[in-house]
């Protein structure tokens, strides 16, 4: 809590003061440091009953506007305002205090975060508002308020966090009317064989019957001319509206996951996925979702009423926000992320007095070797430190001592005075004796950081994940688990994660193929539940898996045989040269590179051409996500649906 | 954003200070400690001149101003008592004191205000926060506005701590001893007395801090205490559930 200039201040007063009343008639000059010190005690006590009590009374109510109004869920691509009204309650005041709001991550803040700074009272409420703008769909979460607590002269700091843990949702982008319609007008397409056509009376615009006219028929369906011709009232008869119904199934699972939120594979499902509904929505056809992954799936059944449409697309931002979580996720690559997330937005569950780690903890108990997976050489010199370190000092002692009786030999061969002999060796003794004490404290001075910043958050995430009491220690001594844990806290705030695609023995660890079943069987459920030729819509990476697809080939041919439509859009690497493109060439000549990069490219270029051709076998269509515009052929894809299903009208 | 303009604060600290540098000069003066009363007058004249900056941050006489003031405030205060001590050649003849009078109230006054005026005026120029080391650049000027409250808070304190320490030095050399000498035992008494007070103070406001703890702080709290009182027993277990782990399927 005491700064280095509050630290200063009160050493050198102490000391004056100490001087001033061991000393005789010192009156003046104690009165003066007395005072000093008196003022001092006087400003800490303040403080700390600020920090320590009247900082708990903040509280803030956060509000997210747009031109409108207040909102509760934002949407990408446009802009918002956030107001943020903090107040304190009881009687006290804070002396000064700067209060910022910590920005989420996966939005943008055009003109930043103002900081607001000085005396916070009961009387008078705080007001910090910012514009922001949502580039990616997904979720964001605002945690609170960072407060930094401070005494006019600079003596004391304290941090603190009031926490506010909201979420928002950030819907896809909004389309306009008419954006993803046909972009053809099919002509003279004759109904394949097979094709039901619902010959019901109804409401719909094709003509299917003229009757006679019966009493209580209303006089806009009669058929003037024809009644003319035949000299007596006739009525006309017209079709039943043939709703088409698509199914739209979006891959969540690791493999699309992977990169920053917003920027990654999901982002791009996720965003065709929300344009074909608002489209078919627009054309009041029958959307339904399914979102799955390696374990689950989450299913709506096709409907299209606005409410049902404002349901799939919180569906699916809730599906773009998912983090994607590694078997073996690297702990050492994860700390330093996690315990600075900790340190801004939880800075008081980091005290000493909540969650102390003993200093010399890492000296005597280093975390052993045999309990890790995979140990590294430094990790097991790590764990026999406790051995090293009286080696190192009886090595060292010895060697000083040494050092010492040559020197002590050299200084009296060379006919030093005694007191100058004396100097030298008490200079030499000290210098030994620091480079006794600094040697050990460099060594694994970052594997000891790293023990303390595990320990503290093996404490929050134990309390936090309800594991507690003795998550703690779990949790500080067990890899995996600890990985599982810090994985799940940083996916709960949002924070994107760094990964290794490949795990220790070499495999990667993002193919998913759980997912394949998952999807089969989801696949299944939607035909046996279906009408009349629906359109089933797989949105989902195939890309690493082109050998394990016999579930959903069978799950599709299922589909096929019903005479349902099946497109398949699978989403492309960014940064890859998408299929029929070639390589371009690197900047600076680096042939490694090139070559590097040539081989994945042929790698997913013959996996995407494959995978079409065993499609293609089947009667689906797999286009590429990153490849024109896949919505709108989806689009497309419902229209002609919709013709073929109402077909010329068969008049008598 | 930089400030081009010095604040209504800002002046009235300065103000502030060069008259305190000013009391200060002429009650030494008084007292006949001759060229030695213009070591306090330089060293805090050079702190408000010195407000340059170097790279952004401020320059350091700036920043040391006080602290070094009290030390220079006491070379002149202490140079009779050391050379009479060390039977130095007297190189000024001024009388050592043991009664407390007037001056040393108005010492002490324009001392601690020159100290807590430049202090804050520090804060004004720059923040009362501690740099952050992970920011490089130009430290921005404080923008808060200052309230009235903090001025008369200021003149409070300036009345109130050197009348307390004038009263606080006259009443302790009265009370029983111990068969020490007097300047042993109230040296003593002082340090004794400010950390006792110092620790009551702290375990009260620990105490009420921890009675506003929410629920999740406690349980955090308990949990490190179980963990640090049977650590050796806890850390048996997670090490073996560790090595259990290890061999296991992530997937599962």
């Amino acid at each position: 809590m005491l700064t280095a200039r509050g630290w200063w201040f009160l050493l050198i007063t102490l000391t004056v003061l100490l001087a001033a009343s061991l000393l005789p008639g010192q009156t003046t000059l104690a009165v003066i440091t007395l005072a000093l010190l008196f003022w001092f005690l006087a400003e800490w006590l303040r403080f700390a009953i600020g920090a320590l009590l009247v900082a708990r009374q903040l509280s803030l109510v956060r509000e997210l506007h747009d031109a409108r109004g207040p909102v509760d869920s934002l949407w990408a691509g446009r802009q918002f305002q956030v107001m943020v009204r903090v107040r304190l309650r009881g009687l006290l005041r804070l002396v000064y205090a700067r209060i910022g709001d910590h920005a989420p991550y996966g939005i943008e803040t055009p003109e930043g975060i103002p900081e607001w700074e000085g005396e916070v009272t009961p009387e008078r409420p705080i007001h910090i508002t910012y514009p922001i703008a949502c580039p990616a769909t997904g979720l964001v979460r605002f945690e609170g308020l960072a407060v930094k607590l401070a005494d006019l002269q600079g003596f004391f700091y304290h941090a603190t966090f009031v926490p506010d843990g909201r979420i928002y949702r950030v819907l896809p982008v909004l389309e306009s009317a008419g954006s993803a319609t046909a972009t053809h007008k099919p002509h003279n397409l004759l109904p394949p064989p097979g094709v039901h056509r619902q010959r019901r009376p109804g409401g719909g615009g094709e003509l299917l019957d003229l009757r006679d006219y019966l009493p209580g028929d209303p006089p806009k369906l009669i058929a003037w001319k024809v009644s003319a011709r035949r000299d007596r009232l006739i009525t006309k008869e017209f079709e039943s509206e043939v709703p088409v119904r698509c199914t739209l199934f979006v891959d969540a699972s690791n493999s699309v996951r992977l990169g920053p939120p917003g920027q990654n594979a999901l982002a791009r499902l996720v965003e065709i996925g929300a344009r074909v509904a608002q489209s078919a929505a627009g054309n009041r056809d029958l959307v339904g979702l399914v979102v799955f992954d390696e374990q689950s799936l989450e299913q709506v059944r096709p409907a299209r009423s606005r409410r049902h449409l404002v349901d799939l697309l919180r569906r699916l931002a809730d599906a773009a926000a998912r983090a994607p979580a590694a078997p073996h996720a690297p702990v050492e690559r994860l700390l330093p992320l996690a315990y600075s997330f900790a340190q801004e937005v939880y800075p008081d569950w980091l005290r000493s007095d909540r969650n102390a780690f003993p200093f010399w903890l890492p000296w005597l108990s280093p975390p052993p070797a045999w309990a890790k997976r995979f140990p590294r050489p430094g990790d097991r010199l790590f764990a026999r430190f406790p051995l090293l370190l009286p080696a190192f000092f009886l090595l060292g002692v010895s060697l000083a001592g040494a050092i010492m009786l040559l020197l002590a030999r050299w200084l009296s061969r060379m006919h030093a005075r005694p007191e100058y002999i004396a100097g030298i060796m008490a200079l030499a003794a000290l210098a030994l004796l620091l480079v006794l004490i600094e040697v050990p404290r460099m060594l694994f001075r970052q594997r000891r950081r790293h023990y303390r910043w595990r320990k503290q958050l093996s404490a929050i995430l134990s309390v936090e994940h309800g594991l507690a009491p003795g998550g703690l220690s779990l949790l500080l001594e067990d890899d995996f688990l600890f990985a599982r844990h810090m994985q799940r806290w940083l996916a709960e705030h949002h924070l994107p994660v760094p990964l290794t695609l490949y795990d220790p023995e070499g495999h990667y660890q993002y193919a998913a193929a759980g997912k394949i079943d998952v999807l089969a069987q989801g696949l299944l459920r939607a035909v046996g539940k279906g009408r009349d030729n629906e359109l089933y819509v797989l949105l989902v990476d195939l890309l690493e898996l082109e050998d394990r697809l016999g579930p959903l080939l069978r799950a599709i041919k299922v589909a096929m045989a019903r005479h349902h439509q099946v497109l398949v859009v699978c989403p492309w690497p960014p940064g890859l040269p998408l299929p029929g493109q070639a390589v371009p060439p690197s900047a600076g000549f680096d042939p490694v590179q090139t070559m590097l990069q040539m081989a994945v490219t042929d790698r997913f270029h013959h996996a995407f051409h494959r995978l079409r051709r065993t499609l293609a076998r089947l009667g689906v269509l797999m286009i590429c996500a990153a490849e024109g515009e896949p919505a709108r052929l989806i689009v497309d894809k419902l229209d002609r649906l919709r013709s073929v299903r109402s077909g010329p009208a068969i008049k008598r | 954003m930089i400030r081009d303009h010095a604040t209504d604060g800002t002046r009235l600290y300065e103000t502030i200070c060069i008259v305190a540098l000013g009391a200060q000069f002429v009650l030494l003066l008084e007292r006949g400690f001759g060229s030695l009363t213009l070591l306090p007058l330089i060293i805090g004249a050079a702190g408000l001149l010195g407000r340059g900056r170097w790279h952004g941050q401020p320059l350091v006489l700036w920043r040391i101003a006080p602290p070094v003031l009290v030390i220079a405030i006491a070379v002149p205060l202490l140079l009779p008592t050391v050379s009479q001590l060390l039977n130095l050649p007297k190189a000024l003849d001024i009388p050592v004191r043991e009664a407390i009078g007037l001056q040393d109230l108005l010492l002490a006054v324009a001392v601690l205000a020159y100290i807590a005026a430049h202090y804050r005026l520090q804060g004004l120029e720059a923040t009362p926060l501690p740099a952050d080391p992970r920011q490089t650049g130009r430290t921005e000027a404080s923008q808060r506005p200052l309230p009235a409250s903090e001025m008369f808070s200021l003149a409070l304190e300036l009345l109130l701590w050197p009348v307390l320490a004038l009263l606080a030095w006259d009443l302790l050399p009265r009370w029983y001893d111990l068969g020490l000498d007097p300047t042993i035992w109230r040296t003593l008494l002082i340090l004794w007395l400010i950390g006792m007070g110092a620790l009551l103070a702290s375990s009260i406001l620990n105490y009420l801090g921890r009675r506003r703890m929410t629920r999740a702080e406690a349980e955090l709290m308990l949990q490190d205490i179980l963990w640090r009182e049977t650590r050796r027993e806890q850390r048996r277990i997670g090490r073996w559930s560790a090595w259990k782990n290890k061999n296991r399927d992530p997937l599962t």
